[in-house]
């Protein structure tokens, strides 16, 4: 790589300057260009300032974490057996059919004042996201969620995640759920 | 690097153990990245998960062509791109090349102070969904544009474009928060 990088090439490559991942034949015809155009100066800082910002920045929202670690460890050996479905997966699904279906119905027995309810004011009351233990049938899951007035608002998820929606300050329900024997998993979304 | 490669092998030997431990490492900077290209943090964890299954089935099949990370995050790639086309056509787009243009260098050094990190996360929320995946794996991976490419599959001179879009809708969008003193008028 002999040949001179005009200015143009040599900016495409200030990103990657600045993290320090060119090699050197190119490295070497970076910096001799810089030394050409001042101009390429301020650009050099501005691309280090936003690396700096980039790299302080927190990622959106909670990852998956020692959760998802757990979730994950219980579908590896169904994982394995590719072309199996084990009972337990089957019975899952047919559970969160019956959840879906409970969930229609609550939303649909449940007096909804008339009017519309602004998008934006659901988001601001935190949701729930809570696991269940593989034992837990779906009637004692039902149980659970009508005697604290939980709605599902979102899953099964791949992990088995649900969001739930409570009638009544999700806090205060935090500590009751965690206390259950049919969960898992519980805590509040933001 | 060479461990990374190690606990591939002891994976794809059936060690969940060390299945964990390559969780451990490099869960977070996953979804990072996936959410960098997918809105929805739950769809995100799903994806994360939906990876590491991967990781579990084809260990074996990993051929040292490249690093790991870089094998990670292809895999992490292909997945989000293929639940963002079956819920979300539209985010996948091809790029317009809008008609950028060239910021007044001498500016370019008040941009970006201190005090103006919430405008500059503000922004980044703001960048089409492939130009923050590279900017995201070229400043917060520090990957080179070599990797890169074998990641989001491009081929090299696309992710340098990708990676100067990125940083000039960065400028404008830094610049129009920054007020009148700074923008192209």
């Amino acid at each position: 790589m002999n040949e001179s990088l005009s200015r143009e090439q040599v900016e495409m490559l200030l990103p990657y300057y600045v993290n320090g991942t060119l090699d050197a034949a190119e490295k070497q015809q970076v910096e001799s260009v810089l030394k050409q155009h001042p101009s390429l100066w301020d650009e050099l800082t501005f691309l280090r300032k936003l690396q700096t910002e980039v790299q302080a920045m927190p990622a959106a929202g909670n990852s998956p974490g020692e959760l998802g670690l757990r979730r994950l460890q219980q579908q590896l050996p169904a994982s394995s057996q590719p072309k199996q479905i084990s009972p337990r997966w089957r019975w899952a699904a047919v559970a969160a059919a019956f959840l879906l279906v409970v969930q229609t119905s609550v939303m649909m027995l449940t007096s909804v004042p008339g009017g519309y309810q602004q998008a934006g004011e659901q988001q601001q009351t935190p949701l729930l996201i809570i696991t269940f233990e593989p034992q837990a049938t779906e009637a004692e899951i039902r149980q659970l969620l009508l005697q604290n007035q939980l709605t599902i608002v979102e899953g099964p998820s791949v992990l088995g995640l649900y969001k739930l929606s409570a009638a009544t300050e999700p806090e205060t329900l935090l500590q009751s759920l965690q206390q259950s024997d049919l969960v898992e998993s519980v805590q509040l979304n933001r | 690097m060479n461990d990374d490669i190690a606990i591939l092998h002891q994976i794809a030997a059936g060690s969940q153990q060390a299945l964990a431990e390559f969780y451990r490492r490099y869960e977070s900077r996953l979804y990072r990245f996936i959410c960098s290209k997918m809105p929805d943090q739950f769809e995100a964890a799903d994806l994360v998960n939906e990876v590491f299954l991967e990781v579990w089935q084809k260990a074996a099949e990993f051929q040292q062509r490249s690093k790991v990370s870089t094998w990670l995050f292809s895999i992490a790639y292909f997945k989000t791109v293929d639940r963002l086309r079956k819920t979300r056509p539209e985010a996948l787009s091809e790029e317009a090349l809008d008609n950028l243009e060239d910021d007044s260098p001498a500016s370019l050094t008040c941009l970006i102070q201190a005090e103006q990190a919430d405008q500059v996360r503000h922004c980044v929320s703001t960048l089409k969904p492939d130009h923050r995946a590279v900017m995201e794996l070229t400043f917060f991976e520090e990957m080179s544009y070599r990797d890169i490419a074998t990641v989001v599959n491009c081929p090299e001179n696309t992710v340098k474009t990708r990676m100067f879009h990125a940083k000039q809708a960065m400028k404008k969008c830094l610049q129009r928060l920054a007020g009148g003193g700074l923008s192209h008028e």
